[in-house]
């Protein structure tokens, strides 16, 4: 396998995940050389993509659908916010997790959507209809948020849009 | 932004001052980093009120296009005074649209429900 081969390899195993954009920016190389490169490891299967939400994610071959859906996410500072808050306080009402990590409840409920469509949190509804918000897979849960974090542009577009929802809902 | 007006009305200051073309050069990349930003919150979201912030910021963003623009001479001083205000009404009308529009996102959300 050439050097850079190895190199874009490396990478993906690192940050599983990784979305093209961001390979392109972290490897340094030219859109088509990481395009060339990762079209040849997909082929003898080293590295597997998946598309979630328009963005196209690689993966190391040993992550199920499940958590390749989960890294989606928690590449998302906001859903990461909403994770550690259940991770930390258990089973907890929707109001009380967009009270505590200061998001407006328009942001939590776009957030949950995606986290609910994955299976990573679900919604338990009592005699009520009262919603209590409960991880699907705590351990599996942590371990993929320990494997990534949130690049500097993904960070500034998580925070533009809860400031947005935040100064509309006032 | 703009120079004071008794320095516009001389083309040669303005279009040669190094200091207004930093301040453009200065301007243009951040509302156009701002710009993208609202273009790749919109695409997430993708509700009447993100798409008019996208827009309202693009407006803010090609005002400093129209500041290059008539630094390099293509727009005159006049024509720059127009675009400029017409962008300020456009950027205001989108907010105000976007604010108006933003009770129905919580509508969908369904914040009231139980």
């Amino acid at each position: 396998m050439s050097e850079t081969r190895t190199r874009v390899a490396d990478h993906i195993k690192h940050s599983p995940g990784v979305h093209f954009n961001e390979l392109v920016r972290a490897l340094d190389l030219a859109p088509g050389q990481v395009q060339h490169h990762v079209r040849r490891l997909l082929s003898d299967e080293t590295v597997r993509r998946a598309e979630f939400y328009g963005r196209t994610h690689y993966f190391p071959p040993e992550f199920d659908a499940w958590e390749r859906g989960t890294l989606a996410l928690v590449r998302r500072e906001t859903a990461r916010d909403i994770l550690g808050h259940l991770l930390e306080h258990g089973d907890a009402r929707p109001d009380d997790v967009a009270d505590d990590i200061g998001v407006a409840r328009s942001t939590l409920e776009w957030h949950l959507d995606h986290l609910v469509e994955r299976d990573v949190v679900r919604k338990e509804r009592d005699l009520h209809n009262r919603v209590t918000l409960v991880l699907t897979h705590p351990e599996r849960t942590t371990r993929l948020l320990d494997d990534v974090s949130p690049s500097l542009p993904e960070r500034f577009v998580d925070r533009f849009d809860r400031l947005l929802d935040h100064l509309v809902e006032g | 932004m703009e120079p004071p007006w008794n320095l516009a009305l001389v083309p040669g200051h303005v279009q040669g001052s190094p200091w207004m073309t930093a301040v453009v050069v200065l301007a243009g990349v951040s509302s156009v980093t701002l710009a993208a930003l609202g273009v790749a919150v919109f695409l997430r979201r993708r509700t009447r009120s993100h798409l008019l912030v996208a827009l309202a910021l693009l407006a803010f963003a090609s005002r400093a296009a129209v500041a290059a623009l008539t630094l390099t001479g293509v727009l005159s001083e006049f024509d720059h005074h127009v675009v400029e205000h017409l962008l300020d009404l456009v950027m205001a009308g989108l907010v105000l649209a976007a604010i108006y529009y933003a009770r129905s996102i919580e509508r969908e959300v369904g914040v009231n429900d139980p």
